[in-house]
């Protein structure tokens, strides 16, 4: 029996569902005598994971997330699958981009293959830049480039005292959807090493970088306030109220089925759907990518049959199916590219080289940063700290965190 | 004049109803709303076509068993207050009414295991499941939840109030101590037992660390941890299907609690009247 582990989360599209179930099923066919055991994690992911590694009752093969790999990768966990590669003359590691297999590579040590990952993008909705007789993104946008088209495309409502009838961006508080604004402005989070957060997380650039977020929100109000988002409760993009946003490739299926309208037609065509680059300061934009790998737990019952899932699950084949739920970009460069057919996916490809990993696959206990960075935007936009206030009072409270651990 | 303070005193009762209703009531109103639509404003909170069909939806979810879920958390929940009740009144009777040596201090220490936080017991707990085997099966949903501190501090309380006399009486008719305890001490302390069992029905329905835990698999997984799934995949964008699953969590706490409310009262409020 091999048993796999998975974050949960059955999407909202059932097909997703019964075409990985088949994908499964015909694993076991092919393979008489292995049984797949899926074991779906609903939440809680790394405590449960490592609960099991402390147990001994790890699985054979388990999903490593990008954003939380480190904890397993730094502490020895998993097997080191360079051995399998080398010695399985039909897998070859050049067919995954470089950039995403290294992601879970350690000097000579390989801990994952990669399934599929997702840069984070701006999405824009051709149809309301249209109206406003406003050119697509630029690829080098800059910072102010990006201001002014979000300033154009923002209506604001008859009334003064009420909220903006559509738009210009949707500013999300979750870390994920803007560390790489810091970036793309010469900043950045951590040290090098990953230790430590002042005199990174507090300098000038992301200084310059969260005062714009924050005038975008508001002194200019082109985004929605933190308020005005959870009165709201939907992603006011989705529903055609604004023309632009940061978020990963999962987005798309949502917009695919967007809601619809009074008359039936839906809120956000998906034809008219662009995908750009995220504005930068800097001679290169940079973002971030999510990725999905598969590992091998240390100590598992039967790692050869492990790996023989893997190269199953990493196989063109596979990923051509796999992928064509459109969750995320796969792996696998053959399989990224016949996907390009489809106008949205290509504009994905572009993008894939600016993209590099999370601060989680390299920083354990980084969702402390992230949990830290949240606050520290809604001290920002709810509490009117000063942003280098907050910026300071947010790195220390990181090394403070750091030193904890 | 009276009347003018009996009509006052109800009045503002019902204002008072009103407000604490009124999350519950916004609740199921958006549970009724169209799929993945805003949150409605207060002027359209009321929907203009209720879909009841959410609630098919959710319950006969094509690939989430949300009735296996339910069938799961209600065996779980009535086996654990079951089990508990009959465990801890003992435990309880026990420490209220038998002398033995060191009595204080065993039941000191017994309440000093409420100190600890949970996490410092769950990785202990998972192991010894797991050399049980009983990982992923109901052993592992019920065991663990069987014995409770807290309720045995309650009834113990309780079964002090009860007169010494009874007990005596019965004794000189020939009852032993577990005929005593079963005849005379249970039946007096149906509020208490109430009160417990409803502290734990909510406390085991509302868990969502323990099960996520100790099941794996779909099939074993509890209300609470499956529609989290639910909450993972339409966190966010979808408010009434999220707000479906809330009130199907939340129907059965909220039956306990009106059907256990009276002894609910007066367990706790007990000890506060000498």
């Amino acid at each position: 029996m091999l048993r796999l582990t998975n974050w949960g989360g059955a999407g909202e599209d059932n097909d997703y569902d019964r075409l990985v179930k088949d994908l499964y099923r015909r694993f076991e066919r092919d393979h008489p005598g292995v049984r797949l055991k899926i074991e779906n994690i609903p939440g809680e992911y790394v405590p449960k994971m490592l609960l099991n590694f402390v147990a001994g009752t790890q699985p054979e093969v388990m999903v490593l997330d990008a954003s939380s790999a480190a904890v397993f990768v730094n502490n020895g966990l998993l097997t080191d699958l360079r051995p399998f590669v080398e010695s399985d003359p039909e897998f070859d590691l050049g067919d995954f981009y470089p950039n995403v297999v290294d992601i879970a590579r350690r000097g000579d040590k390989l801990y994952a293959i990669p399934i599929d990952f997702t840069p984070m993008v701006v999405y824009y909705n051709k149809d309301l830049f249209d109206k406003a007789g406003v050119p697509y993104p630029d690829p080098n946008w800059t910072f102010a480039e990006f201001f002014e088209i979000a300033q154009k495309l923002t209506i604001p409502a008859k009334d003064p005292g009420l909220p903006p009838v559509q738009y210009g961006f949707v500013f999300t508080n979750w870390m994920p959807a803007w560390v790489m604004w810091l970036w793309n402005n010469g900043g950045d989070v951590l040290s090098p090493d990953g230790s430590k957060a002042t005199g990174y997380l507090d300098s000038d650039p992301n200084v310059e970088t969260l005062t714009f977020l924050r005038d975008l929100v508001k002194r200019h109000k082109v985004a929605p306030s933190l308020s005005e988002m959870q009165a709201m409760g939907a992603d006011p993009f989705v529903h055609g109220k604004a023309a632009m946003v940061v978020m990963g490739h999962w987005a798309l299926t949502g917009y695919k089925n967007a809601p619809k309208d009074g008359s039936g037609k839906p809120l956000i065509d998906w034809e008219r759907l662009g995908v750009a680059h995220l504005p930068h300061n800097t001679p290169e934009p940079h973002t971030v990518f999510y990725e999905a790998g598969l590992a091998i737990p240390k100590d598992c019952n039967h790692p050869e049959e492990a790996w023989e899932f893997i190269r199953y699950w990493t196989s063109a084949e596979v990923q051509r199916v796999y992928n064509s739920s459109g969750i995320a970009v796969s792996a696998r460069k053959d399989i990224s590219r016949e996907r390009a057919a489809d106008p949205i996916e290509a504009q994905f490809l572009p993008i894939v080289p600016s993209a590099r990993p999370p601060y989680g696959s390299r920083v354990e206990s980084y969702e402390i940063v992230e949990n830290v960075g949240r606050s520290m935007i809604d001290s920002i936009l709810n509490n009117d700290v000063p942003v280098r206030e907050a910026l300071r009072r947010a790195a220390s409270r990181i090394d403070r965190e750091f030193a904890k651990r | 004049m009276k009347a003018f303070r009996t009509l006052a005193s109800y009045l503002l009762m019902l204002a008072l109803a009103a407000f604490l209703m009124a999350p519950f009531v916004w609740m199921v109103l958006v549970s009724l709303h169209p799929r993945k639509s805003e949150i409605p404003s207060i002027e359209h909170l009321i929907p203009h076509q209720p879909q009841w069909s959410n609630y098919d939806f959710v319950l006969r979810h094509e690939t989430l068993p949300v009735a296996r879920f339910f069938v799961n958390s209600a065996f779980t929940a009535v086996s654990v207050v079951v089990l508990q009740l009959l465990i801890t009144s003992l435990a309880a009777y026990g420490f209220a009414r038998l002398r033995f040596k060191g009595r204080g201090w065993v039941f000191g220490l017994f309440l000093g295991s409420m100190m600890f936080a949970g996490p410092v017991t769950q990785i202990p707990v998972y192991l010894l499941l797991r050399d049980l085997q009983w990982l992923d099966t109901f052993m592992a949903l019920i065991v663990p939840g069987v014995s409770s501190a807290f309720s045995v501090y309650l009834l113990r309380q309780f079964f002090l109030q009860i007169p010494l006399e009874l007990e005596e009486a019965a004794r000189i008719d020939g009852a032993g101590d577990l005929r005593i305890y079963w005849k005379i001490a249970l039946p007096l302390s149906r509020a208490a037992l109430a009160t417990a069992g409803a502290f734990t029905f909510i406390g085991v329905w509302t868990d969502f660390f323990n099960p996520l835990i100790f099941t794996n698999t779909t099939e074993m997984r509890t209300l609470e941890v499956g529609l989290s799934i639910f909450k993972n995949s339409y966190g966010g964008t979808n408010w009434p299907l999220q707000m479906t699953a809330a009130v199907i969590v939340m129907l059965p706490l909220l039956m306990v609690f009106l059907f256990t409310q009276r002894y609910f009262v007066k367990g706790i409020t007990l000890g506060s009247i000498k």
